[in-house]
């Protein structure tokens, strides 16, 4: 094939180092629902619930976000 | 420690999402992954988060749980004292409460938010025990409504057929006249410091 008869076919995909993020995030939150179940007390279960859950929330958010946004942009949404 | 089907659960969905977040380059590239993606790094997420609040609020019910602090101990303890006129005791040992959840019977409100108030009273009792201290005589938020304790004996032969009862029965229905009024000992203290305990309950 000579030079320049290349067909480039363009696949748009999400922005995977945000989805990363998201991930790592939620990550954070399961790990800290882990440790104050294997130490609960009145205090781990409050950390658990103040900590461990808004983080999963915020890192499920940040998810569809992306997602969201990447359908719009490829005209899915 | 809680249950080893929810810690193993737990463990599992971190690595879920520990994998995925390894191959999210790969998976986001094609239809099915984001599927995948979706599934993994929010459902099952969500999922285990909601459940694992869940049993935790209902652990939070449990006498067990409550008498976790040292604070507590002692009213625990009064549980066991042999007084027949102890609230606390007569309910515990005659088992007319569950006694899993002795504490939460008596102390939460039986209105629609009751449960509600009754966890948001516990995180001021978590503040209390970390932050701004425990007070030096522990009491109340509120006097103990008679609601609580209408919300068993209302309709019980026992309490409807008791000559005082029926007398102040208006006043009680009312909270004009306080349950407590006549049954003053709802925790019977003296008998823990002297050690008074029933032995039947081993």
């Amino acid at each position: 094939m000579s030079p320049g008869n290349e067909s480039v076919v363009s696949v748009k995909t999400p922005p995977s180092r945000q989805i990363q993020r998201a991930a790592v995030i939620t990550t954070a939150g399961l790990v800290a629902q882990l440790i104050s179940a294997l130490h609960w007390t009145p205090a781990t279960f409050i950390l658990s619930a103040v900590i461990g859950l808004p983080l999963v929330l915020l890192g499920s958010l940040m998810f569809l976000r992306v997602v969201w946004g990447f359908m719009k942009e490829t005209g899915a949404a | 420690m809680l249950p080893t089907s929810i810690i193993v659960a737990l463990i599992a969905g971190i690595g879920i999402v520990v994998l995925l977040l390894v191959a999210a380059n790969v998976l986001s590239a094609q239809r099915a992954g984001r599927v995948v993606l979706v599934v993994g790094v929010v459902a099952v997420p969500l999922l285990l988060s909601v459940g694992n609040l869940s049993y935790g609020i209902s652990e939070s019910s449990q006498t067990h749980f409550c008498l976790s602090c040292h604070e507590m101990q002692r009213h625990g303890q009064s549980l066991f004292v042999d007084d027949k006129h102890a609230l606390a005791a007569v309910h515990y040992q005659n088992r007319l409460v569950s006694r899993d959840t002795t504490c939460y019977s008596c102390h939460k409100d039986y209105a629609l938010f009751g449960d509600a108030k009754a966890k948001l009273n516990g995180l001021r009792h978590v503040w209390a025990h970390y932050v701004s201290g425990i007070p030096e005589k522990i009491s109340l938020y509120q006097p103990y409504p008679n609601a609580n304790c209408l919300h068993c004996h209302d309709d019980a032969r026992r309490f409807r057929e008791n000559p005082p009862h029926q007398a102040v029965s208006a006043q009680i229905q009312a909270g004009t006249l306080s349950c407590l009024t006549c049954h003053r000992i709802a925790h019977d203290m003296k008998k823990v410091d002297t050690q008074t305990f029933w032995k039947g309950l081993n």
